[in-house]
C-alpha cells in the first residue's frame, strides 16, 4: 500500500471529525492514529491495509467517548464558516444526510467522501461485503427519498 | 440523480481545516521500506541498454538462424557478440564508481555493497537467461550438442568478464569503462580471428583446449568477482580517493 | 543523543591524516575549521563510515558506525559527488531515497518537499548535467536531508554557493541544528562564525581547539594588534611575529598581527575575531611568503 500521509491525514481527520464533531479532539485523535499505525512492527511492508488505519481511528474515537462519558451525538456543532453551505444543493444534501442513522452516515463518508473500497469498509465495520452493499444502497435510497420530499416542499 | 448525489456526498462531510498537520507530518517517524522494496526499486534502475541489448541479441539469433541456418561461422559470430553483453553488464555493475556516486551510496542505509550485489544478482540472471535462450535455439540446429556449444559460446564471454573485472579491480581512474570497452573489442576481434584462421577450432579433437580455457576463465572471473565484492565491503579501497 | 568519537586515527603510508581524535557531539551545529589537507575530509569520511579507520571508533547512542542502523540515521554530503548522467534532480533524489530505505510514496513526497526547500522545484525535471555548481551543491544538501537524519555531516557545503545561497544555507543549518547533530567543515570562517554552537579547529590531523566562539578566541584575546608602519619596521615585524593581514598603503604598510604585547609604538590592540585565530593557525607560512613577495 502506498500511503501518502498528506492525503490520509485529511481523510482520517475528516473521519474523526465526523465522529467527535470537535476540531481539536479530531486532530488529536488523527495524530494518535498515525503514531499507533507506524509503531506497528508489521506496518507497511506486509501491506498493512488502509482499513487498518481506520480501525485504529475508530477504536480511538470509541475510547474517547467511553472516557469522556459523553453521548456520541450530543453536541451537534454547526460549522461557522462552511464553504459547503455556499451551494444550495449541497446544503440540502447535508441536511438530508443528517436525518439518516449515524451508522449509515458513516458508511457514506467512508465510501463516497474518503473513497474506500467496499472491501475496506467491510473490514473496518466488521461486517460482510454484502452487508456493506445493502446498507449503502439503503442509505442512498433513504437519501433520495428525503431529497425528493424536500424538492416538493421547495416547489 | 444517483451520480450527482454521489458527487455531492464527496463534500458533505468536509471538516474545518486541520491546524497542526504540517508540524505533525514533519516530526513523524516514517516507516521504512524493507529489503524487498529496495530490491524491486533497484531493478528499475538497471539501464534500458541492458534489456535492449539482451533482447536484440536474442532476436538477432532467431533471425540469423532463420536465414542462414546454424553453421560454425554462425557460432563464432554469436560468440563474438557475447563479450559485448558482458561489457554492458560489467559497466552497469561498476556504474557507481564510473560516475562518482560511490561515496554517496556508501553512506546510505542500503549501501554500495548491497547495491552492487543486487546489480550482480539481477544482471547475472538476465545474462544467464539470454545465454540459455540462445543455446537452446542453436543446439537444436547444430550437431554440436548442448554442452560443447555452451562452452564455445561462453568462453569468450568469460574471458571478457575476467579481463574487464581485472581492469576495474585495479584501476583507480574514472575512465575504466573505456579501458573495458577496449578489452571487449580486443576479445571479440581475437575470437573472430581465431575462429576464421583456425578452421578446425570447433572440432572434436580440440575439446581439451576448450575445456581448459572454459574452466580457467570461469575460475578467474569468479575470483575477480569475489575481489570486487570484497573491495566494496572493506571500504578501505576508498582511500584511493584521498590524496 | 550523543555521537562519540574515540581515539579515531587514519594512517596512510607516510602520513597521519587523522591522529587520535576524540570528540563527543550532542545536538547542535559544529563547525570544523581547517586548512586544506588538515584531515577534515578524512575525519568526516570515517564518521560517516565510508572510510575504515586505522584505529579508534565512532558510535552514536551505542550504535557502531559500521552498522546499517547508523547509516539509517546519517545524512552525508561528500566534498565531491557525481550522478548518473541520465538523472534529473528529481530522479537523483528518488534514487537515493530508495537507498535510504524510504517507501516509494514517502520518497516522492519528501523529494518534492526538499526540492522546494533548496529552491530547485522549477528545475526538478531538468538533467543535473545542465546545473550550475551552486545548484548541484544545493541538490547535494537536499540529498543529505532525505531520511531526516539525526547526524548530518556536510563536507564543504558552501562550496560553489553564491552569497545569497550562503545566507539561505546558514539559516537552514541553524534551524536543523536544533534537534540533531550537524557537523560541517569549511575553510571559510564566516560560514560557521554565527551558526556554529561549537567550533573545532583542526590542524595536522588533530583537533587543536574546540569550544564556543567566545571561548575559542580567548588564546589570542588582547593579542591582536594593528599598526601602520614604514617599510623597514614592517619587514622586521613580518619576520618576527605571526602576521594576520598585510596591506600596502602609499609609502606605509598596514599590518594586523598577533603578539604578546604591543610590538611597536604605533601598534594598537583590537578585538580578536575568529578569522584572526584561523589565520593565526593556518595561514602563517602562506601569508609570510606571499607578503614578502609583495614587499620586494
Amino acid at each position: 500500500m502506498s500511503l501518502s500521509i498528506h492525503d490520509q491525514y485529511d481523510k482520517i481527520y475528516k473521519y474523526c471529525y465526523f465522529k467527535v464533531k470537535d476540531k481539536q479532539t479530531a486532530e488529536d485523535l488523527t495524530q494518535e492514529t498515525f503514531l499507533r499505525y507506524f509503531s506497528q512492527k508489521s506496518y507497511i511492508n506486509k501491506g498493512k491495509p488502509l482499513a487498518y488505519l481506520y480501525t485504529i481511528a475508530k477504536n480511538l474515537c470509541i475510547d474517547f467517548y467511553r472516557k469522556s462519558g459523553r453521548d456520541e451525538r450530543l453536541n451537534e456543532e454547526v460549522p461557522a464558516n462552511d464553504e459547503v453551505t455556499a451551494f444550495e444543493t449541497s446544503y440540502a444534501v447535508k441536511q438530508a444526510v443528517s436525518t439518516l442513522p449515524v451508522e449509515l452516515q458513516e458508511m457514506l463518508l467512508l465510501r463516497y467522501a474518503n473513497e474506500l473500497s467496499i472491501n475496506e469498509i467491510a473490514q473496518i465495520m466488521n461486517i460482510s461485503r454484502f452487508s456493506v452493499y445493502r446498507r449503502l444502497n439503503k442509505a442512498l435510497d433513504l437519501l433520495k427519498g428525503v431529497l425528493r420530499k424536500e424538492d416538493f416542499n421547495e416547489i | 440523480m444517483k451520480y450527482k448525489l454521489k458527487k455531492e456526498l464527496k463534500t458533505v462531510f468536509d471538516a474545518p481545516a486541520p491546524a497542526r498537520k504540517e508540524e505533525f507530518i514533519n516530526l513523524l517517524e516514517y516507516p521504512k521500506a524493507n529489503r524487498l522494496d529496495f530490491f524491486i526499486s533497484q531493478i528499475g534502475y538497471i539501464r534500458k541498454r541492458v534489456w535492449i541489448l539482451s533482447l536484440l541479441l536474442f532476436i538477432g539469433t532467431l533471425i540469423g538462424l532463420y536465414f542462414s541456418g546454424a553453421s560454425y561461422s554462425f557460432v563464432w559470430v554469436v560468440s563474438s557478440v557475447l563479450p559485448f553483453v558482458s561489457l554492458v553488464t560489467i559497466s552497469e555493475i561498476a556504474r557507481s564508481i564510473t560516475y562518482n556516486m560511490d561515496e554517496l551510496e556508501m553512506s546510505c542505509k542500503y549501501n554500495l555493497l548491497e547495491v552492487s550485489l543486487i546489480r550482480i544478482g539481477i544482471l547475472g540472471v538476465v545474462n544467464l537467461a539470454v545465454f540459455i535462450g540462445i543455446l537452446l535455439l542453436l543446439s537444436g540446429k547444430t550437431d554440436l550438442g548442448f554442452i560443447r556449444l555452451g562452452i564455445y559460446l561462453s568462453t569468450p564471454y568469460l574471458l571478457n568478464c575476467y579481463g574487464s573485472l581485472f581492469v576495474i579491480n585495479r584501476s583507480k581512474s574514472r575512465d575504466t569503462v573505456y579501458i573495458c570497452g577496449s578489452v571487449t573489442a580486443l576479445v571479440s576481434i581475437l575470437n573472430s580471428l581465431i575462429s576464421i584462421r583456425i578452421y578446425d577450432i570447433y572440432l572434436e579433437r580440440n575439446r581439451m583446449f576448450w575445456a581448459i580455457a572454459f574452466i580457467m576463465f570461469a575460475v578467474l572471473s569468479l575470483k575477480e568477482i569475489v575481489k570486487f565484492i570484497k573491495r566494496m565491503e572493506d571500504l578501505k579501497w576508498n582511500s584511493s580517493l584521498t590524496a | 543523543m550523543e555521537l562519540v568519537i574515540d581515539r579515531l586515527s587514519k594512517h596512510y603510508k607516510n602520513k597521519m591524516a587523522v591522529d587520535r581524535v576524540s570528540l563527543t557531539l550532542k545536538e547542535g551545529v559544529y563547525g570544523l575549521l581547517g586548512a586544506n589537507g588538515s584531515g577534515k575530509t578524512t575525519l568526516m569520511r570515517m564518521i560517516c563510515g565510508v572510510l575504515k579507520p586505522t584505529s579508534g571508533e565512532v558510535k552514536f547512542n551505542g550504535i557502531d558506525v559500521s552498522e546499517e542502523k547508523f547509516r539509517d540515521l546519517l545524512g552525508y554530503l561528500p566534498q565531491d559527488f557525481g550522478y548518473y548522467p541520465e538523472f534529473t534532480a528529481y530522479d537523483f533524489l528518488l534514487y537515493l531515497s530508495s537507498l535510504k530505505g524510504l517507501t516509494r510514496q514517502r520518497a516522492k513526497d519528501r523529494t518534492s518537499e526538499l526540492l522546494k526547500l533548496v529552491g530547485l522545484s522549477d528545475v526538478a525535471k531538468k538533467k543535473i548535467k545542465s546545473f550550475s555548481g551552486g545548484m548541484k551543491q544545493r541538490l547535494g544538501i537536499a540529498q543529505a536531508l532525505l531520511n531526516n537524519p539525526k547526524i548530518l555531516v556536510l563536507d564543504e557545503p558552501t562550496a560553489g554557493l553564491d552569497p545569497n545561497e550562503r545566507v539561505r544555507f546558514r539559516n537552514l543549518i541553524s534551524r536543523l541544528g536544533k534537534d540533531r547533530i550537524v557537523l560541517l567543515s569549511t575553510h571559510i570562517v564566516s560560514d560557521v562564525e554565527y551558526i556554529a554552537s561549537t567550533i573545532l579547529l583542526m590542524k595536522n590531523g588533530q583537533i587543536i581547539h574546540k569550544g564556543p566562539l567566545e571561548e575559542i578566541i580567548r588564546p589570542i584575546e588582547g593579542k591582536v594588534f594593528e599598526c601602520l608602519v614604514d617599510c623597514n619596521t614592517a619587514e622586521y615585524l613580518i619576520a618576527n611575529y605571526p602576521i594576520i593581514n598585510v596591506r600596502e598603503e602609499k609609502d606605509k604598510t598596514f599590518l594586523r598581527l598577533v603578539a604578546e604585547k604591543a610590538p611597536c609604538k604605533e601598534a594598537k590592540a583590537v578585538t580578536a575575531v575568529l578569522e584572526d585565530l584561523y589565520l593565526y593557525y593556518f595561514n602563517k607560512e602562506a601569508n609570510k611568503s606571499e607578503q614578502l613577495y609583495g614587499i620586494n
